[in-house]
């Protein structure tokens, strides 16, 4: 064996032990932590719930819509006997990512929006100024459309994740089945 | 090497990260997270935790394989090892401190790529032994974390008026010492002194450029008065050569 040869494959043999270090010691930590952190979620998921809909969290159904074509949405939950909606959102931009739970009324009206994660660079400017003063607005509409909060992109992927469970709850968008399917389930409560 | 230079040299390389090479204050490494995370005292100090963390488990390592990693892919290996140390943090921190690991955001996997802790292994773990690079790891991980610590007091003081405990380390019960701003039980601001400029990124290098002003300061001080104490010295002993001299 000529000596680049045996040159290669040291730094491959070194370079592949120390990924297997790193592989193993992610691995344990994964193992050890993953339950956890579900668990977290699901948690925090359901405090996020509460706060929204402020009634009883045990009278829902809930829909996983993860698997659906949807930008930002991934589950909802209609109440009965009242037929109001709440939607979990999750979005991504270029400063962090946001997720959260809002409700939205039978009619169509704008809930409350309720933060689960926000690792937005922002974050100071767009939960005060942009979060807070939409739950404290009367008007909720136009609360949702003034992203002028010093956070300006945060804001916008708010609005856009609102919007988006706005229009599934009012069954404008119609993707794939969620829209029937909601529209029924609340039919049937 | 005897016992009293060694002993020498692994308090050398503990302190000095502490305070004389601090890696924010005086190395001035590392300020994208101290300037971006310090808006509060519990994100800064919890921050300074984790880097301190990820500092010590790299020199560890690195120093521990600094033999078998050959010199043309030091920095990948480094890098590989790092992000390890990294993950790893991020992974506890979300399961076990969750407002911690949501105040931190991007800068906690941005260690990564954080010079002090590539420049500590390039400088110090490849070339010296295991418990050496220990204690370097652990003397500039205690070093930023006190300094980061003290610009996230500063910064919380000045810009919100308070300074609140038990908001991000959720085990400590939540209480706030009122310093800039008063509110009353029934909710009504007594006093408010507080300037939100200090929540922002420009207060940030403000109470950073201040700090490290008055760091060069006091050095530039102590410099001073050691050269007139020679001075002092240098003139006492020609005033006494001459005197002899005359007698």
């Amino acid at each position: 064996m000529n000596e680049t040869l045996k040159k290669y494959v040291k730094v491959s043999l070194t370079l592949g032990l120390i990924a297997s270090i790193s592989a193993v010691l992610i691995g344990v930590a994964n193992a050890i932590t993953a339950p956890v952190i579900k668990q977290n979620e699901v948690q925090s998921e359901a405090s996020s719930l509460l706060a929204v809909y402020g009634g009883s969290s045990s009278d829902y159904v809930s829909y996983d819509v993860s698997d659906l074509n949807l930008d930002y949405v991934t589950k909802g939950w209609t109440f009965s006997p009242t037929g109001d909606y709440v939607f979990k959102a999750y979005g991504k931009n270029g400063y962090g990512d946001i997720s959260l739970v809002v409700g939205i009324e039978k009619d169509g009206d704008l809930g409350k929006i309720v933060i689960i994660t926000d690792t937005e660079t922002y974050k100071n400017k767009l939960e005060p100024n942009y979060v807070d003063a939409y739950n404290s607005s009367d008007d909720k509409s136009s609360a949702l459309d003034d992203v002028k909060c010093g956070a300006t992109y945060g804001a916008k992927l708010i609005q856009s994740m609102v919007t988006e469970a706005h229009e599934i709850a009012l069954g404008l968008k119609k993707t794939e089945l969620l829209a029937i399917d909601f529209t029924e389930e609340s039919e049937n409560e | 090497m005897s016992e009293l230079k060694k002993n020498n040299i692994h308090k050398e390389s503990f302190i000095s990260g502490i305070w004389k090479q601090n890696p924010l204050f005086v190395a001035m490494l590392g300020t994208c997270p101290a300037l971006a995370v310090t808006t509060s005292f519990e994100a800064s100090f919890g921050m300074g935790l984790l880097f301190l963390f990820v500092v010590t488990c790299s020199n560890t390592l690195i120093s521990l394989l600094k033999k078998i990693i050959p010199e043309e892919v030091e920095t990948p290996c480094y890098i590989v090892i790092i992000a390890a140390f990294v993950t790893l943090t991020k992974m506890f921190t979300n399961a076990f401190l969750p407002e911690l690991y949501s105040s931190l955001g991007v800068f906690l996997s941005l260690l990564v790529v954080n010079c002090i802790v590539l420049g500590r292994a390039q400088a110090f773990a490849n070339k010296n032994t295991v418990v050496d690079s220990i204690l370097d790891g652990i003397g500039n991980g205690i070093g930023y974390t006190i300094a980061i610590s003290i610009i996230g007091i500063v910064r919380e003081i000045l810009g919100t008026g308070m300074l609140t405990i038990g908001g991000i380390f959720t085990f400590i019960p939540k209480f706030s010492i009122p310093v800039l701003k008063f509110v009353n039980s029934s909710g009504v601001v007594v006093y408010d002194y507080s300037m939100s400029l200090f929540t922002n990124p420009a207060g940030a290098f403000i109470v950073f450029g201040l700090i490290v002003a008055i760091i060069q300061a006091n050095k530039l001080h102590q410099k001073n008065v050691e050269s007139v104490n020679k001075k002092k010295e240098l003139a006492l002993k020609k005033s006494q050569a001459l005197e002899k001299g005359a007698n």
